[in-house]
């Protein structure tokens, strides 16, 4: 059964500020996919699946003894041109269960897994290997949306972690496909499973910051289903946050204060709508942020701390994120919000919190 | 006995005669006046400031407005005669130009050129393009085409319409008679920019440092010797300033957005700070570029490929690969690999075991050269800046070695230093005329060394005891046509 798949090597746009400023000039004709140590080694320790694979590939048998020297000389000599309009791979499989070692791998896999999971046709392959890839692909969505609830900096170390699961798993979920069948293009599949684990290839678009040695991504029309499918269940959690916090007019304040838009409260007479409105732009527009805000329980405390600094009672210090009082710099409250609202929270600085409310309550004279 | 330690930093202002007791020069006894040194002499570091400025391989740019240290120079690249495909202009035809029909499809510019040939990328039809493009929106050209054939059966197969796939334009094709005019498609010089960078380095004295004698003798650039502290501190001054001088000619990083903006500033003037390409930013833009993990014949192959796809005429290369003793030990395996999967053995081993001296015998021999199936040679040039430059440094203690070198010793960068078809060396130094190199001295009460050169002894600017070496440098490196050029970079 011959279940094609494909997808697309793009070039990242130009990234030196020498390429930009030159782009109407420079004519960079080809990009290539050259090798690198972990890369090769990633291909090569895949052993009895090269062996299945590159024969054909390096016109040599499997059994000869060049075939180590040979497989890694392929390797290392990758330098694969890859043009402005991106190349398309061909990286589906036909399944074959009428091959001899596929009947006994298929025999061997079933000795290992219940009833319901047997594989018995060419069909079923495909099917497993479908699920799999859904299961691994759904983890990695549900782990993102999870990782938009936190701060930006475990926000992004857990994406790092979840996208680093994701093609793990892929890779060892693909490394079993050749004992089930053959690849339907040997060549684009072999360069797609090297790109994989190449320092140069975002295996997802939106990992192609990620590294400056990045010039490469991998698109395809799945990746963008799972994009869109992605997207929608963070605007979903957005929608639903934003629906439970809109009747108390107090935390809508505090989260608003929070996500830095004090400065459209203060000193206005607003309406509980005028403040819902300036909400429901920021969860419309500023979706990640303001899940995290809104799911932060110590909103109310951070909320408190940023309307004393937008009333000018306590000040942020330039570049930095350290609060201090306004009116006596020498009283540090905290390097960051958390610990100001440590602080604050402080039965030992209880007085110095009224004070603070106390000033924050009298009218501003101008 | 007293543990001789190889070397000591300060990064203390001023050089004073504290530095020398701190660092233990100042001691009663000693078993030899020649200094050590445990990591040889840091000569032969330079190769990019020698082959340019040392060269006399000099462009001096005549200065421009206030802080602008951009230069450009023209460039033509090659006539393109290619369009790249859009699709058919109506999707749901499956046989365009069956039974001699004409058809419309679509290209991302407007290019191609009424009455001229057009080849599909597959090489299997030939049409002629009848009408001049009409455009449909950005990017969206549409052109009507006719199939040259005799076959009514013929048709463009669909996998030519693959959206980015590039057609060819051919010569136009014209009736015997009543025959119009066409056009032409014309092309002018571009023109690319880079930059200078601007570069200062001080050295501050305060004391009788000039004068202080040590116990141990240095030697100097010219190669005397001395036993004065002062020559030998401004001859590893002048080192470290030309090893990150070399450093910043290969590896700097262009810093203009490109809307010509430098966002660097200095934080106590507001004014910006230029820098400019290096050598690996100028190759990797312009993708000649590729990453290697173990040299192969084949990799080496298809760098020499790429870069004589590029070049088209017989102007003779000058091609230097450089690269430190990692790269260098690559280049001799790759070629020596090659040569024992073809069996030459013998003539290896004739070449490799050798009589020494005395009766013994010799192991070793080393490619340092290849040869092109063009009949050019390639010629390894060691540079010790990626053995044992700042970058190399930086590899060592980050635990990035293989086999004893670090990373960066691995790269390899291939520049062709040949003449340009316009006389000039392809690859130049650039600084602005009038400040290639400035220095001067800020003079207090402290006495100045000899080798601080014959300033004005007698003025002082301070009422301090101290005096200061002021430098400042123009510099940055331009290839005019990099495309003749390889940067491949080793990648763990």
């Amino acid at each position: 059964m011959i279940k094609s798949k494909k997808i697309n090597i793009f070039w990242k746009l130009k990234n030196s500020a020498f390429a930009k400023k030159n782009k109407d000039v420079l004519f960079e004709s080809e990009r290539r996919i050259g090798s690198s140590v972990t890369a090769v080694a990633k291909m090569i320790t895949c052993e009895e699946e090269m062996k299945n694979l590159m024969p054909e590939v390096l016109s040599l048998s499997s059994t000869s003894p060049f075939w180590d020297d040979r497989l890694k000389y392929y390797w290392d000599s990758i330098s694969e041109p890859i043009f402005e309009g991106g190349k398309e791979l061909e990286i589906g499989y036909n399944y074959n269960t009428s091959i001899a070692r596929v009947s006994e791998n298929i025999k061997l896999f079933n000795k290992n897994v219940s009833e319901k999971e047997q594989l018995t046709t060419e069909e079923s392959i495909a099917e497993y290997f479908e699920k799999r890839e859904t299961e691994l692909n759904k983890r990695y969505s549900d782990a993102i949306v999870e990782a938009s609830k936190l701060d930006a900096k475990t926000r992004n170390e857990q994406e790092r972690i979840a996208y680093d699961a994701k093609y793990d798993a892929l890779v060892e979920l693909e490394k079993i496909k050749y004992k089930f069948g053959k690849p339907i293009n040997v060549n684009d599949y072999l360069l797609y499973r090297y790109c994989l684990g190449y320092r140069d290839v975002a295996n997802d678009i939106k990992y192609i910051d990620k590294s400056p040695s990045i010039r490469f991504y991998l698109y395809s029309d799945a990746q963008i289903k799972e994009d869109r499918d992605r997207h929608n269940k963070v605007k979903q959690q957005a929608m639903k946050l934003y629906l439970s916090v809109i009747s108390d007019g107090e935390q809508v304040e505090n989260i608003l204060y929070v996500l830095g838009k004090g400065f459209e409260l203060i000193g206005k007479e607003l309406t509980e709508t005028d403040k819902a409105e300036i909400l429901e732009r920021e969860y419309l527009n500023n979706t990640d942020k303001f899940i995290m805000v809104a799911n932060d329980k110590t909103v109310k405390d951070k909320g408190r701390v940023e309307k004393l600094i937008a009333k000018g009672i306590l000040k942020r210090l330039p570049n930095t994120d350290v609060i201090v009082d306004s009116a006596d710099g020498t009283v540090v409250l905290g390097n960051t919000v958390d610990e100001a609202v440590s602080y604050l929270a402080n039965e030992k600085n209880k007085q110095k919190l009224n004070e603070f409310i106390g000033r924050y309550k009298t009218p501003t004279v101008n | 006995m007293r543990e001789i330690q190889p070397v000591t930093y300060n990064s203390t202002v001023y050089s004073d005669v504290n530095l020398l007791y701190s660092n233990s020069l100042i001691e009663p006894a000693q078993l030899t006046s020649k200094l050590t040194y445990f990591y040889g002499k840091d000569s032969d570091m330079f190769p990019l400031l020698f082959s340019t400025q040392g060269q006399g391989i000099i462009n001096k740019v005549a200065p421009k407005a206030l802080n602008d240290t951009q230069y450009e120079w023209p460039v033509m690249g090659r006539m393109k005669h290619t369009s790249a495909i859009v699709g058919l202009a109506n999707s749901s035809n499956t046989k365009p130009g069956l039974a001699h029909g004409s058809f419309e499809a679509i290209f991302e510019d407007n290019w191609l050129i009424g009455q001229y040939g057009l080849t599909t990328p597959d090489k299997a039809h030939t049409l002629r393009i009848q009408g001049e493009a009409v455009q449909l929106g950005p990017k969206q050209y549409k052109y009507l085409l006719a199939l040259s054939t005799a076959d009514a059966t013929e048709y463009v197969s669909l996998d030519n319409f693959v959206p980015g796939t590039n057609w060819v334009m051919t010569a136009p094709n014209v009736a015997m008679v009543l025959s119009d005019g066409n056009r032409s498609n014309s092309m002018a010089p571009g023109k690319w920019t880079n930059q200078y960078d601007i570069v200062r380095f001080s050295k501050q004295i305060t004391g009788n440092i000039a004068n202080k004698v040590t116990p141990i003798e240095f030697d100097l650039s010219d190669g005397t010797t001395t036993k004065l502290w002062m020559p030998f501190e401004m001859k590893l001054f002048e080192q470290d300033k030309r090893i990150m001088m070399e450093e910043k000619l290969w590896n700097g990083k262009y810093n203009r957005d490109e809307y010509g903006v430098i966002h660097l500033k200095d934080p106590v003037t507001q004014e910006p700070i230029p820098q400019g390409a290096g050598v690996k930013e100028i190759l990797k833009s312009v993708g000649q570029y590729d990453t290697y993990s173990t040299l192969t014949l084949a990799k080496l192959d298809s760098m020499v490929n790429t870069i004589f796809a590029n070049r088209i005429d017989s102007t003779p290369m000058e091609l230097l690969l450089y690269t430190g003793s990692g790269g260098i030990e690559m280049f001799n395996n790759a070629i020596k690999n090659a040569a024992s999967a073809n069996s030459y053995y013998e003539k290896l081993g004739g070449e490799e075991i050798q009589g020494g001296k005395n009766g013994m015998l010799s192991y070793g021999k080393y490619f340092g050269q290849y040869k092109t199936i063009s009949g050019y040679t390639i010629t390894v040039k060691q540079a010790h800046i990626f053995d044992h430059g700042t970058y190399a440094e930086m590899d060592k203690k980050n635990g990035r070695v293989i086999n004893s070198h670090p990373y960066e010793s691995y790269d390899m960068v291939l520049l062709d230093h040949s003449m340009s078809n316009s006389g000039e060396r392809n690859v130049q130094f650039v600084c602005e005329a009038g400040r290639e190199n400035i220095s001067g001295v800020y003079r207090g009460l402290t006495p100045l060394p000899a080798s601080w050169g014959a300033f004005d002894r007698n003025g002082l600017s301070t009422r301090k005891d101290m005096a200061s070496y002021e430098d400042m440098s123009t510099g940055g490196i331009n290839i005019l046509n990099p495309f003749t050029s390889y940067f491949l970079n080793f990648a763990a």
